[in-house]
């Protein structure tokens, strides 16, 4: 069974994750610096790679090194598509500001190289990864522990009123109907509470002549 | 797209990370709503396209809803039992079944109240696009979880469907 949390937490890396060399560095601004703390409080794997990141030498740091910004700029894409495992983007990313860039370039080589080899380590501890799409982003209701799925019927209960359960138009097909005619049990109180506390076969019967009219 | 989904999704955390009050605190036995709650927020984050703000609002609407089910789910099923000590006496104390009726018989329209009170307090919070996709959402939901809960409690019966192609908004 899939986790909710478990997807939701390795979603969070997944995004969250090639922003940790920025955060790093303190180029992050408020929002998305609180977004990452945020985050890193929770998730021992993103601890461990940000303490990483951060166990930049200092003589990295103080070495002169001379680079274009185009050299900086790629380094930065490199490390980003090897965490995404994304193509090259047609549009690159905003430079920094001249003033800032030999900094920034200098902290960005030194922990470049620990960020490959620290976000390997990272991907492999988070893989497989869920896919970034509209539908395939959040586990199908199917993939729910089946608690978690009764809980969701009862969730969706209280946001849809009854009325809804005979959707119009192309919802409205033959394989839905027959869900409805065999699966009323479903959207009553009686099931529900009858799937919660396991009721047992004579009860069962006694619900479903009542609900057929049998009972005397 | 993918940005806004993914802020959809940090939102959701956050309702996670945040949620604290009433019967949602994580106890084991509460966990199954705690996940179909995040499972729900999140799947409503991105049909509608919420930002973080709103769907932590959706949550704790949502969570509020919940709350209310629960407690009138537990009031209805004391209602029942005492509907059937009520009974079962002789003679039949009429008065007191009559009142019994219309206890058992509110707290089954508040039940049935509850998808038009969230509804109009997520009216609230939404645009009227919002609300139109919710609007739709809602029984895709609904058929979905159907669905997979019979395939669940009904092993064979009916092979998995392809998803349904999005609707244009």
């Amino acid at each position: 069974m899939v986790d909710p949390y478990d997807i939701l937490n390795r979603w969070h890396c997944r995004r969250l994750a090639p922003r940790l060399v920025d955060f790093a560095e303190g180029a992050l601004d408020m929002p998305a610096r609180a977004r990452v703390e945020r985050h890193v409080e929770t998730c021992a794997r993103c601890t461990e790679a940000l303490a990483a990141l951060r166990d930049v030498p200092d003589a990295l740091r103080d070495s002169a090194v001379t680079r274009s910004e185009d050299f900086w700029q790629q380094q930065r894409q490199d490390i980003m598509r090897a965490i995404r495992h994304q193509a090259p983007k047609a549009s690159p990313r905003p430079l920094r500001p001249p003033a800032a860039a030999w900094r920034g370039g200098l902290v960005a080589v030194a922990t470049a190289l620990l960020a490959v080899a620290g976000y390997r380590v990272l991907l492999r501890s988070h893989a497989p990864l869920p896919k970034v799409s509209k539908h395939a982003s959040v586990a199908s209701v199917d993939d729910l522990e089946t608690e978690t799925m009764v809980a969701l019927s009862e969730l969706v209960s209280t946001l849809a009123p009854q009325s809804e359960l005979m959707p119009a138009g192309r919802e409205l097909d033959a394989q839905l109907a027959d869900d409805i005619a065999r699966s009323p049990w479903i959207e009553s109180p009686e099931t529900d509470d009858a799937l919660a506390n396991d009721l047992d076969d004579a009860e069962w019967e006694r619900r479903d002549d009542l609900s057929s009219g049998r009972a005397g | 797209m993918i940005r806004s989904t993914s802020y959809l999704v940090t939102a959701s955390v956050l309702a996670l990370l945040t949620r604290s009050s009433g019967v949602a605190a994580q106890s084991p036995e509460n966990r199954p709503r705690d996940h179909a709650r995040t499972f729900l927020v999140v799947r409503l984050a991105e049909a509608l396209d919420l930002s973080d703000e709103k769907a932590l609002q959706m949550s704790a609407i949502i969570r509020k809803s919940d709350e209310q089910r629960h407690q009138l789910r537990q009031q209805r099923k004391e209602a029942e039992a005492k509907l059937r000590e009520a009974l079962a006496k002789t003679p039949v104390d009429q008065a007191a079944l009559t009142k019994l009726v219309a206890d058992a018989n509110g707290f089954d329209q508040q039940l049935a109240l509850l998808p038009e009170q969230s509804f109009k307090e997520a009216q609230q919070i939404l645009t009227v696009e919002q609300q139109a996709k919710l609007i739709l959402v809602r029984p895709e939901l609904q058929a979905q979880v159907r669905r997979a809960i019979r395939r669940r409690f009904e092993p064979g019966a009916d092979p998995p469907r392809p998803a349904p192609q999005p609707q244009a908004p």
